[in-house]
């Protein structure tokens, strides 16, 4: 999923982690420096704020289907090369969850003629790093390094999508670390609890079974899993290849087409499997307990399915969040954080994949309060949708996010990353620029209708970790039903 | 609001490294423009500025040379808390000023507290330059603290300790490797206080902390960004030179003896396999042997190929992951390696296959190639940290901080440039030995009730 605070970001996986700087382009006629508007007016936020305009990408279409982004950027000598696949954990084939994180484990370990550590060594040895990473929608392989290298990491960037030959012993080696590894999320409830939220928030979606279901289940992957799903979801007109940083746009075409022009694939069929998870949920009114009986402090999530990105109603949703719980200040943070002292922080936020949306509150606080924090966290959140909100709040909660617009889109990776996010969700390749004017054009009506359209009438999912029997005691001092418990083990 | 053991050595070695392994480039052409500015005012507050306008964005950030490090036994976690409290208002700005001023404005608005340094960062855009001064000069001057901030931030305070290190396996780990290979020195305790001591600090104790270590004198102002530097030092004169320049006060602090043997703990925990941290004694930043020390901490665990994961993730496959750092910090710091084990595989056979990865550079040592290509990768890393206003603002305040002007970051460039293989080895066997180790082992709690 990517998440959504002020702004959309993606996944871990696509994290593009450098680039130049944006060079931001005054719209014309734009006026003053910056510095000049600024400390003779002290306005937060200048004109010259909302008439800039982001880089937008050149985007070009290979023969073979394989569309190629530019944001090319001569500012500092690094490039990022990422081949993003739009396919991801969803399209695991029934009965076999765990094939993409399988892959994305051993898509690089073994290529071409070269072996894992061949490969390794290849590209640490250029200073460069190199990452997979599956997502629910989308598998990204990405090189980061000097320009003065980009040809090299896009040879082996070309050998890794292209030519991987999953050898027997890896595949196995993999298989192993990825169960133990597995079996880590169990280590901290912080892991637990998000991992039983995610279950119930996606029950009966694409996106139900996760990254990964169980040990039995993974148990049954073998490698011509991997390798049918290589075939099938590798090919070019399912993929993107992501182009930023400093490069010469003219002679890179040409190693793109070298590299990349010979490549040929029929776009995949999918199939979609939707868990009910239905073990899971708890009855009305109460919640889920992960128990943790040694733990002293308890971590909280509540949520529910929420609109996509693409929602109409989505600016206003950002703004209704931010004034709930999407900064320090927020309702829910001056309260329980600022005031009462329950948690070190609370907050709440839009996480969004290709066919879902989801809403989450997240805090954590000792096992003796988790029922007065999840008691007043209600109270907050039910006030708030029914419309205790003012017009200075939501002033304030536009501010807030357009005067932090610049600051999240400070790099060209930054940028990158968010547009490619945007691409992925098919919002337009100008809606980084759309941020801007559509959050300042939110009204306090138009938050307070999108608030009782999508949230009103829906029950927060509750799901806690740590020691149920004085969770259970804080639930009961304050008047709210027993949780239902659910063993790690059987998570597993 | 965050504590942060920031590495300073390590930012500062990849800026040297990047200037260094590019022959003929400058770091003009590289789009790495450092004009540092520095100005003293009349009553000591340091003042550095960077120019750029790439991006409409300010890092402004304010350095004040304490940490964990001043404090003592009983007192522990007050610069922690005392940074917390920072936000707790003045009679001109009450609480939450910097939230409403600034934060509902777009701006980022956060602090952290390390063994040896505080800072305060605000990431703004250009309107908000002078509402910051005003505020951050405002609570240097005239910070008012009370019972009521003081007993609910305790409460923060407490929760934080409890999400990053009490209910944290390897929170607990970090915590009792320091405990227990400092004796004398305060690098013992966590920068965040034992839980007995915070219940003990009354606002006297915060009073006296301010004034004693929240003065012009022991700060320094570091903005990166797009400002121009002759109307910002205008306003910085404006708002902070009527603040009394207080002193630097003296750090009593008493030097760790000589480990004479291994140190090691076994604790237990709720976890799926078991884990280990090694901590040596190394140098402290100021010391030349912190160069070698941190080329020798990439060669063994930087990348997949690195010597440290080749042998024990790799080729024997005993453990999910093994890592390692020198921390070099103001005072003799720690050179850190951790490992994660893979199923049932006990912590001591990784341990054993570090401890022989070790022999073998103290042996044979490196090759000139891994020198290289250390270098090269770290090359990438500085592009990487000084690429944002703030990234770059981090590390003119850590070497400000712990070196005492900022200017010096580019003086040990011809000391990274120097370094040969025989230096790797020199300190990999004057520093790697097990008499100077502290071992914490992380074995299976058997599981309880419903934990599993």
């Amino acid at each position: 999923m990517i998440r959504a605070r002020k702004f959309i970001t993606i996944g871990v996986g696509l994290a593009w982690s450098i680039s130049g700087a944006v060079t931001w382009a005054a719209a014309p006629e734009a006026t003053p420096s910056p510095i000049a508007s600024a400390t003779a007016t002290n306005q937060s936020v200048p004109d010259w704020v909302s008439q800039a305009k982001l880089p937008v990408p050149k985007i070009e279409k290979l023969a073979n289907g394989l569309e190629v982004v530019w944001f090319v950027d001569p500012t500092l000598p690094v490039v990022d090369l990422a081949l993003m696949i739009k396919s991801g954990n969803r399209d695991d084939a029934a009965g076999k969850t765990g094939t993409v994180q399988l892959l994305s484990s051993v898509l690089d370990r073994g290529a071409a003629g070269m072996t894992s550590q061949q490969i390794a060594r290849a590209v640490d040895s250029l200073g460069a790093s190199r990452y997979v990473s599956a997502e629910d929608d989308t598998i990204t392989v990405g090189m980061h390094g000097l320009s003065e290298d980009a040809e090299r990491l896009l040879e082996l960037l070309g050998k890794i999508t292209r030519e991987p030959t999953f050898p027997d012993t890896e595949v196995k080696q993999e298989s192993s670390r990825i169960l133990d590894r597995w079996r880590h999320v169990a280590d901290t409830s912080q892991s637990l609890v998000s991992l039983v939220f995610h279950r119930l928030v996606c029950a009966s979606t694409p996106y139900s079974r996760g990254g990964f279901l169980g040990i039995q289940e993974f148990s049954r992957v073998a490698r011509a899993d991997v390798v049918a799903f290589h075939q099938h979801h590798f090919v070019p007109s399912n993929a993107v290849l992501m182009v930023v940083g400093r490069v010469d746009p003219a002679s890179f075409r040409k190693l793109i087409e070298a590299r990349f022009g010979s490549w040929q694939g029929k776009a995949p069929k999918r199939t979609i499997v939707k868990l009910a998870h239905a073990k899971l949920f708890p009855p009305k009114g109460a919640g889920v307990v992960v128990g943790r009986p040694e733990l002293t402090q308890a971590q909280i999530r509540m949520g529910f399915q929420a609109p996509l990105i693409s929602s109409p109603d989505h600016y206003p949703l950002l703004v209704a969040n931010t004034i709930l719980g999407g900064f320090f200040q927020s309702k829910l943070n001056a309260k329980i954080r600022d005031e009462m002292g329950l948690t070190y922080g609370i907050n709440s936020i839009f996480s969004y994949s290709r066919e879902l949306g989801a809403f989450s509150i997240n805090t954590s606080t000792q096992n003796e309060t988790v029922g007065k924090v999840i008691k007043r966290t209600r109270e907050l959140f039910q006030a708030t949708i029914k419309g205790e909100v003012t017009e200075e709040e939501v002033r304030q909660a536009r501010e807030y996010l357009v005067g932090g617009f610049p600051i999240e889109m400070g790099t060209l990776g930054a940028v990158a990353s968010r547009w490619l996010a945007g691409y992925i969700h098919e919002l337009g390749p100008e809606y980084l620029n759309e941020f801007i004017p559509r959050v300042n054009a939110v009204t306090l009506a138009q938050v307070k209708a999108a608030m009782k359209k999508h949230f009103m009438g829906k029950e927060l999912l509750i799901v806690v970790g740590g020691d149920t029997a004085e969770i259970n005691k804080s639930l009961a001092a304050e008047k709210l039903p027993k949780f239902k418990p659910v063993r790690a083990a059987d998570l597993l | 609001m965050r504590t942060s053991p920031w590495n300073w050595r390590f930012l500062t070695l990849v800026l040297f490294a990047f200037l260094a392994t590019i022959p003929l480039a400058t770091p003009g052409k590289l789009g790495v423009q450092l004009k540092l500015e520095k100005h003293t005012l009349s009553n000591g507050l340091t003042v550095y500025f960077v120019e750029n306008h790439a991006v409409p964005i300010i890092s402004y950030q304010t350095w004040f040379r304490v940490g964990s490090a001043d404090e003592k036994l009983g007192s522990t976690g007050i610069a922690h808390l005392f940074e917390h409290l920072m936000f707790k208002g003045t009679e001109k700005y009450p609480a939450k000023s910097f939230f409403t001023h600034l934060e509902a404005k777009g701006a980022e608005v956060n602090a952290f507290t390390t063994r040896d340094y505080t800072a305060y960062y605000a990431n703004i855009t250009p309107g908000l330059l002078e509402k910051t001064i005003d505020l951050e000069s405002d609570r240097m001057a005239n910070l008012k603290l009370d019972e009521a901030a003081l007993l609910s931030e305790r409460q923060v305070v407490l929760e934080e300790r409890r999400l990053r290190t009490d209910n944290s396996p390897s929170g607990r780990m970090q915590e009792a490797l320091w405990q227990m290979a400092f004796q004398a020195h305060p690098y013992q305790w966590p920068i965040i206080g034992y839980p007995e001591d915070l219940f003990r600090l009354t606002v006297k104790d915060l009073q006296d902390f301010f004034k004693r270590h929240y003065a012009p004198k022991n700060a320094a102002i570091v903005v990166v960004g797009d400002i121009q530097s002759e109307p910002t030092l205008a306003l910085i004169r404006k708002y902070y030179e009527k603040i009394p320049a207080g002193e630097v006060p003296a750090r009593d602090i008493p030097k760790e003896p000589e480990q004479s043997s291994e140190r090691r703990l076994q604790m237990t925990d709720h976890v799926a396999s078991e884990q280990f941290s090694w901590g040596y004694h190394v140098s402290s930043a100021q010391d030349d042997d912190s160069y070698a020390l941190d080329v020798l901490a990439n060669i063994l665990f930087q990348g997949t190929s690195s010597r440290a994961h080749r042998l024990i993730v790799e080729q024997k496959n005993v453990a999910l992951s093994v890592n390692g750092m020198a921390f070099t910090p103001t005072f003799p710091g720690l050179f850190i390696m951790s490992a994660m084990m893979k199923g049932d595989r006990p912590a001591a056979e990784a341990e054993a296959l570090l401890a022989e990865v070790i022999r073998e550079v103290q042996k044979k040592g490196v090759t000139e190639e891994e020198v290289q290509v250390a270098v090269k990768q770290l090359t990438v890393m500085l592009i990487d940290s000084v690429r944002t206003p703030q990234g770059l603002a981090n590390l003119l305040g850590t070497v400000h901080a712990i070196l005492g002007d900022a200017r010096r970051y580019n003086e040990d460039l011809e000391k990274y440039l120097k370094i040969k293989p025989a230096d790797v080895k020199r300190v990999a066997n004057e520093y790697l030995h097990p008499n100077n180790r502290t071992v914490v082992v992380l074995k299976k709690a058997k599981a309880t009730g419903d934990a599993k």
